[in-house]
């Protein structure tokens, strides 16, 4: 299986991960395989043993379609899955994809397609476990795109609002 | 009113999460029959099956359909909890025209402690300084010329209600108009009641605040006192007892101040006194909270005084039986509040499915929670999971019980806020007590700053991929998602093997 990640800093990792039998993988990436062995415990936590016999203690906190949160051994990881089609769409310097960085439903819209924002001013407000927090664009522009509308559910990592820079 | 002879018989519980469970296992120890209720987003609530009868309603703020299962079960007390309609003096006197006891103060203590300003004014009268603060605001505009009155910064607080929900500190004229609607349309949320009012915001204050019980005959005890001023947001983070550098003569000063005022309220139940310190551990009151609290655990284990036993046995008339010397602490204790809050992404709240769940368990560790393997936390409700405590001789010792704790717990599938709990129990300032309630901010840069060890690439592709949900292969219990869901959706196997009734 084919992997693409970024990591909370910005690092791509893209990799394949291939299950053997119920506890050998291989994972491949940059050019190199390597072997490991997967153990479960009854704790909700996996034992992964590299090929040099060093043991880490995985434990999962979260996983959706978008992202992963993982800890291994004492090391928080938060994973964003990227998929082939949104590589590089978030990347260009005069487009900002707004994405949830929580899952909740939209409670109010402020703005439509095509409407010139200022930096800072409100696009929409979400709503999560009675905790309403307003969504402001990151820089001046167009409103590009909407994904969502009033009343939506959205998931952690689901895209909300795309501006293009501009006056 | 007063209860009939031989005690209350049947407490419907009209709460939900782990302080319904807190309350149906102090009844039962007490041999009362519980009824609870329960939303359609709750319908995966363990409460329901804990309870001898549970109801399905709309609305945990319901008066009226709250009232209609108390009928329908025939219960002879009503147990509010925290939150929803525990404060709400309307509430109270409804069961007592229904002839339903109230577990909690009178009606008229409730109008007293939930009107902010007549509070402050029993406080003044019974000589303890408070904050300078305004009445309800009932505009924005009126609002915004208060607080130039009082100047900022100000705190923008729920009149109906506390818990950090609806609460908003402003620095300055321009965000203020933004953030009242805000606190107004939260406090409408979390209470039913959009009022807010307005205090002056107090730079680096400690909050203490001091657990009382009083009966109904006049007898008045304060249980000592529980430091919360680890705040994120006004919302407790952690609580402990006792407040770590507290001289003792302000200790012995607040602990009397607390009873004085309840006494000015004729308060009877349980309630706690809220403080804020200054650096020269000057105290002002705040406001009395009317109800049993999400932290009043830390009091139990440190006193031993069971708080919500004794609750329902004051609302059934009994005299205390516990003088004030007989109240010690014992050691220390510690909370920690476990949310459904993202502590890698500004604590966003939000529900999910619980995949797998086990707690700890080591001497001295006590957890009053709600989840289970395979329940979907509802994201219409409070985010909180899970309160972890722990009781040591020392502070030193709790805070290692609680990091052993942490290491054992286990949460998978919604995010959480243990990550940051690691990360603030070996954090200088809090191992050495030393936390106001603006400590956080510092705190939470330095928790973001962390410089995580760059593991191989290999080892988090694979993390990524076992952690798949989409992944044939279960995670690690045996069970996928699905499969949990349909065992607990069909199962006909409860907790107590007791009837689950709906109501039409």
């Amino acid at each position: 299986m084919r992997l693409r990640l970024k990591t909370k800093s910005g690092k791509r990792i893209e990799g394949s991960v291939m299950k053997k039998d119920e506890q050998t993988y291989e994972v491949s990436y940059a050019g190199k395989t390597s072997v490991f062995k997967v153990y479960r415990t009854p704790f909700g936590s996996l034992i992964i043993e590299d090929e040099n016999g060093k043991k880490h203690k995985l434990s999962r906190i979260f996983s959706s379609k978008y992202e992963r949160v993982i800890e291994i051994d004492d090391s928080i990881f938060n994973l964003e899955i990227v998929s082939p089609e949104a590589m590089g769409e978030d990347e260009s310097p005069d487009v900002a994809l707004i994405k949830s960085s929580f899952s909740g439903s939209v409670k109010k819209v402020y703005v439509k397609k095509n409407d010139k924002v200022q930096k800072g001013q409100a696009l929409l407000d979400l709503e999560s476990m009675k905790m309403i927090n307003t969504i402001k664009s990151p820089i001046d522009g167009i409103v590009e795109d909407l994904y969502i509308s009033e009343g939506k559910n959205v998931m952690s990592g689901e895209k909300l609002v795309k501006i293009k820079s501009g006056n | 009113m007063s209860v009939k002879k031989g005690g209350i018989k049947k407490i419907l519980v009209a709460n939900r999460g782990e302080i319904a469970i807190r309350v149906i296992r102090a009844a039962r120890e007490l041999g009362k029959k519980v009824v609870t209720v329960y939303t359609p987003q709750d319908v995966g609530g363990p409460w329901r099956y804990m309870s001898d009868e549970s109801y399905e309603i709309s609305n945990y703020l319901d008066i009226d359909q709250i009232l209609d299962v108390a009928k329908k079960s025939k219960s002879d007390a009503i147990h509010p909890g925290y939150g929803f309609l525990s404060e709400r003096e309307d509430f109270a006197k409804a069961c007592e025209e229904k002839g339903i006891k109230f577990i909690g103060p009178s009606p008229e203590s409730l109008l007293m402690s939930g009107d902010k300003a007549i509070a402050r004014q029993k406080a003044k009268e019974a000589g303890i300084p408070t904050v300078p603060g305004s009445d309800v605001i009932s505009s924005p505009e009126e609002g915004l010329n208060t607080a130039r009155k009082i100047g900022f910064p100000v705190l923008l607080k729920a009149a109906g209600g506390g818990g950090g929900k609806g609460m908003r500190p402003c620095f300055s004229e321009d965000e203020f108009v933004h953030l009242f609607k805000q606190a107004s349309e939260e406090a409408k949320a979390a209470f039913g009641d959009p009022r807010v009012y307005l205090e002056k915001y107090i730079q680096n204050p400690k909050h203490i605040e001091v657990q009382v019980i009083a009966d109904e005959h006049g007898k008045y005890l304060h249980l000592f006192e529980r430091d919360c001023s680890l705040q994120r947001r006004n919302q407790k983070v952690i609580e402990e007892s006792p407040s770590p550098h507290l001289p003792e003569n302000v200790r012995q000063k607040m602990c009397k101040a607390a009873v004085d005022v309840m006494k000015k309220i004729n308060y009877f139940n349980a309630g706690t006194v809220e403080f804020i310190v200054d650096r020269d551990w000057n105290f002002y009151f705040i406001e009395i909270n009317a109800r049993v609290q999400v932290e009043h655990p830390v009091t139990e284990l440190v006193t031993g005084v069971d708080i919500v036993k004794r609750q329902i046995k004051i609302a059934q008339g009994e005299k205390l039986d516990l003088d004030q010397e007989q109240v010690k602490v014992h050691g220390h204790a510690m909370e920690l509040r476990i949310y459904a809050e993202d502590p890698f992404n500004d604590f966003m709240p939000s529900g999910g499915l619980v995949n797998f769940y086990r707690e700890p368990s080591l001497p001295g560790v006590r957890c009053d929670g709600w989840l289970y393997s395979g329940i979907s936390v509802p994201s219409q409700y409070d985010p909180l999971l899970l309160k972890l405590l722990a009781k040591g001789e020392n502070r030193q010792e709790v805070i290692t019980k609680l990091l052993v704790a942490l290491e054992e717990l286990k949460i998978d599938g919604i995010k959480n806020n243990i990550p940051f709990f690691k990360f603030v129990l070996k954090y200088k300032d809090f191992v050495e007590g030393n936390i106001d309630t603006w400590s956080m901010k510092k705190i939470l840069e330095d928790f973001k700053n962390q410089v995580v060890e760059s593991l191989p690439e290999p080892l988090l592709l694979l993390g990524a991929y076992l952690s798949s949900f989409s992944s044939p292969q279960q995670f690690s219990n045996g069970y996928t998602d699905s499969k949990v869901q349909k065992v607990w959706r069909k199962s006909s196997w409860k907790f107590s093997g007791r009837l689950d009734v709906r109501l039409k």
